[in-house]
C-alpha cells in the first residue's frame, strides 16, 4: 500500500521537522513510515488502511518499535497508541499547527535526552521471612496463627496481616528512596509511577541526558546488585519519553 | 552521544536485568496509558491481548487485604522445617532457594498477559480477552 489520497495516516509521534528518520523503518502493516511537516515540526506517520482499529500484538509491537527508533535518532514527542488522522491535511491542521510553539518548547526540553524505565520487585518470600525476623510481634502472630482453625485465629490473623502491610511499606519507602537517591543524580528528571501489590518495590521513569548515560546504566547495575537476593530489577531503555510528555493542562 | 550495544545483554555484575529488545508485557501498558493525546480518532481495539483488569494500583487497607498478607505470611517455610535458624534461612534464600511457588501468589501486579511466543517465566492466571473498541475526536483544550 503506497500513502495514497484515500488512506489513512497512523500517528505515531511529534519531531522536529529536521529530523533525519531512520532508513528503511517500516511500522503498523509494515508500511513505510515518513514524516508530514509543518512549519518547524513533523509527524512520524505511516498508512493505514481506511476505518482499520488497531490492538493487535503485532500493532502494539511495531508502535512501540518505531517511537524507539526515531527516539535514537533525535526528539520525539511519543502520541499515545492508536492515534489515526484521516489524511495528510489533518495531521497538518490538527495535530502540528494548534499548540505548535508548546510542541516546539516539548521538544527542547527533549533534545538530547532519552527515557530509562526502571521495574523492581521484591522477592516475595525473601522481604516477608525480612519482616518477620525483624519485627517480633509479628513473629508471634504467626506463629499463633500459622496452622490453626481460621475461625479462630480471625482476629490475629488481621492483625497480623495488617502489620505485614505496614512493615512492607516501611520497606518499600525506605528501599525506593535508595534507589532514587543512587540514581537520581545521573538523571534530568523522574516519573515515579504508582503501583501496587505484595511485591511491588518501585516503578520509576528517568529521563537521562546521552552524555550521562554510561553513568547512569553503570548506577542502575550498582542498585540492581545491592538490592540482588531481595528484588530484582528491570531496565528498560533508552526509548522516546513517554513519561514526559503530559497534556497540557 | 554513546549508544549502548543492542542484542542480548544483561549487566557485567549479573544482577540487573536488561531485555533487548524489550517484551511486549514491559511496554503495553506504558504505550496504552502515556504520550501525548492529540486532536484526532483514536481507534483501539485490543485483540488477544489479555489483561488482568485488578487494578492493583491502590491497595485497599481493607480486612481482606490484610487476611491476603497474613496468608502469605503464614505460607512462609521458616525456622518450623529442620530447626534452622532465621539468618540460615534468609542466606538460603537468596542463593535461590524458596522462589518460585510464593513469587506472584499474591501480587495482584497489573500485567499483560500475551501469546505464547514471548518469553514469560511465571505463569499468570488467565483472563477473558480485553475487547475495547473507541471511536471518537478528542476535542483540543
Amino acid at each position: 500500500m503506497t500513502v495514497t489520497a484515500d488512506s489513512w495516516r497512523y500517528v505515531y509521534g511529534i519531531v522536529p521537522a529536521n529530523l533525519e528518520l531512520p532508513r528503511n523503518l517500516t511500522g503498523l502493516d509494515d508500511q513505510a513510515v515518513s514524516l508530514v511537516s509543518s512549519g518547524n515540526l513533523a509527524a512520524v506517520v505511516s498508512s493505514i488502511g481506511i476505518d482499520r482499529t488497531v490492538g493487535r500484538r503485532a500493532d502494539l509491537i511495531s508502535h512501540s518499535r518505531v517511537l524507539d527508533a526515531v527516539a535514537a535518532a533525535g526528539a520525539v514527542i511519543p502520541c499515545r497508541f492508536g492515534s489515526i488522522a484521516e489524511s495528510q491535511s489533518e495531521v497538518s491542521e490538527q495535530v502540528l499547527e494548534p499548540g505548535s510553539e508548546r510542541l516546539e518548547e516539548m521538544l527542547q526540553d527533549l533534545a538530547g535526552r532519552s527515557q530509562f524505565t526502571v521495574h523492581a520487585r521484591y522477592e516475595e518470600s525473601q522481604v516477608l521471612a525480612e519482616v518477620v525476623a525483624e519485627n517480633a510481634e509479628i513473629a508471634d502472630l504467626r506463629s499463633q496463627t500459622r496452622d490453626q482453625p481460621e475461625d479462630a485465629t480471625y482476629n490475629a490473623r488481621v492483625r497480623l496481616g495488617e502489620l505485614v502491610m505496614h512493615a512492607l511499606e516501611a520497606k518499600r519507602a525506605t528501599d525506593g528512596s535508595s534507589l532514587l537517591d543512587a540514581l537520581l543524580p545521573f538523571t534530568a528528571g523522574c516519573n515515579v509511577r504508582p503501583s501496587a501489590g505484595m511485591d511491588h518495590l518501585i516503578d520509576v521513569a528517568f529521563l537521562v541526558e546521552d552524555k550521562q548515560r554510561d553513568a547512569f546504566e553503570a548506577a542502575a547495575e550498582q542498585a540492581a546488585a545491592e538490592l540482588a537476593g531481595r528484588a530484582r530489577v528491570k531496565l528498560l531503555g533508552p526509548t522516546a519519553a513517554y513519561d514526559f510528555v503530559a497534556a497540557e493542562e | 552521544m554513546t549508544v549502548a550495544a543492542t542484542g542480548q545483554r544483561r549487566s557485567g555484575g549479573g544482577y540487573l536485568d536488561r531485555p533487548q529488545p524489550s517484551s511486549l508485557a514491559d511496554v503495553v501498558d506504558t504505550i496504552l496509558d502515556k504520550g501525548l493525546v492529540i486532536d484526532v480518532y483514536v481507534r483501539v481495539s485490543l485483540v488477544g491481548i489479555e489483561l488482568l483488569t485488578i487494578d492493583a494500583r491502590i491497595v485497599i487497607a481493607s480486612v481482606d487485604t490484610y487476611l491476603r498478607f497474613a496468608e502469605a505470611t503464614n505460607r512462609l517455610d521458616l525456622y518450623e522445617q529442620g530447626g534452622e535458624d532465621l539468618p540460615g534461612i534468609i542466606e538460603r534464600m537468596q542463593e535461590g532457594g524458596g522462589r518460585g511457588k510464593m513469587r506472584g501468589v499474591l501480587s495482584g501486579a497489573k500485567e499483560a498477559l500475551l501469546g505464547g511466543d514471548d518469553e514469560e517465566e511465571e505463569e499468570r492466571p488467565r483472563r477473558r480477552p480485553a475487547k475495547k473498541a473507541v471511536a471518537r475526536r478528542r476535542s483540543a483544550e
